[in-house]
């Protein structure tokens, strides 16, 4: 019998497939919302550090901003910057396209901003990369 | 069953008495799309810099034009009011600080910090004393 999982007085109209999946209405669970967290949880240290390593650079001339991102720390902590800071991009600017946004622009709207962060992300990775090679 | 266009709606916004956190909580979606915007603007000069010594030299030269400074001074406030209710929403998902007195005070504590944050960060930052 369906529905009386959770004891004799409530009644549950979830199937207990449904119930065991707890992937809601929508089907997506809470994946959304935990990635949103846990992107979130990652920026709380990277953003500062990426504050103070702009903060400690003595000039913004060329071979100064170079220098500040080439050790093999700063440019790993520099991807993980640029990518964490993209992903949760995708996630939050999907939500106001949802929210905001009706009929076929958010269609459009949530396929150009998928494209347009994945193309972001491959080119800073790409530009980190030969940000570290250079001479 | 009722149709789409007139299945009763939820309480909207219209029906809830104006309160400074609505405020804060708009500004959160606010800053944090200038931020996607601005992400942009990073991964651009990421690629000017890797490009080489000709496109990186560039990068002085253009954030010592007032336009580029004030894109960079907006940026930086909302990365850091974004970044302090984004803690004060993390906070609220380990349910803590929903009482509405609690509630109001860590917003005002956010809007304040954020922007006594960006002020220091333009203050000493790598911009120190050349602030437009």
């Amino acid at each position: 019998m369906v529905g009386t999982l959770r004891g004799a007085d409530t009644v549950s109209l979830r199937t207990p497939l449904g119930h065991a999946e707890g992937l809601g209405s929508a089907g997506h669970g809470t994946g959304h919302w935990w990635a949103q967290r846990i992107s979130a949880v990652a920026l709380v240290p990277l953003a500062p550090w990426f504050l103070w390593r702009l903060a400690s650079l003595p000039t913004l001339l060329y071979e100064d901003l170079l220098n500040c991102f080439q050790g093999l720390g700063d440019a790993t902590l520099l991807t993980a910057f640029v990518l964490t800071l993209l992903y949760h991009s995708e996630l939050g600017v999907r939500v106001v396209l949802e929210d905001y946004v009706g009929g076929g622009l958010r269609v459009a709207g949530l396929i150009v901003s998928r494209l347009a962060h994945v193309v972001l992300a491959l080119a800073g990775l790409l530009a980190i990369a030969r940000i570290v090679t250079q001479v | 069953m009722p149709s789409a266009a007139n299945r009763p709606l939820s309480p909207h916004l219209s029906v809830y008495r104006w309160q400074y956190t609505m405020a804060l909580s708009i500004l959160h979606r606010f800053t944090g799309v200038v931020l996607s915007i601005g992400s942009v603007a990073l991964v651009g000069c990421l690629l000017a810099l890797a490009s080489g010594p000709h496109w990186g030299g560039n990068l002085e030269g253009l954030f010592r034009l007032p336009i580029v400074r004030l894109a960079a001074l907006g940026w930086t406030y909302c990365l850091f009011y974004h970044f302090a209710n984004g803690v004060r929403h993390l906070v609220w998902d380990i349910g803590r600080g929903f009482e509405p007195k609690h509630a109001q005070l860590s917003g005002w504590f956010v809007f304040l910090a954020s922007l006594a944050a960006t002020g220091a960060y333009w203050w000493w930052g790598p911009f120190a004393g050349r602030i437009l």
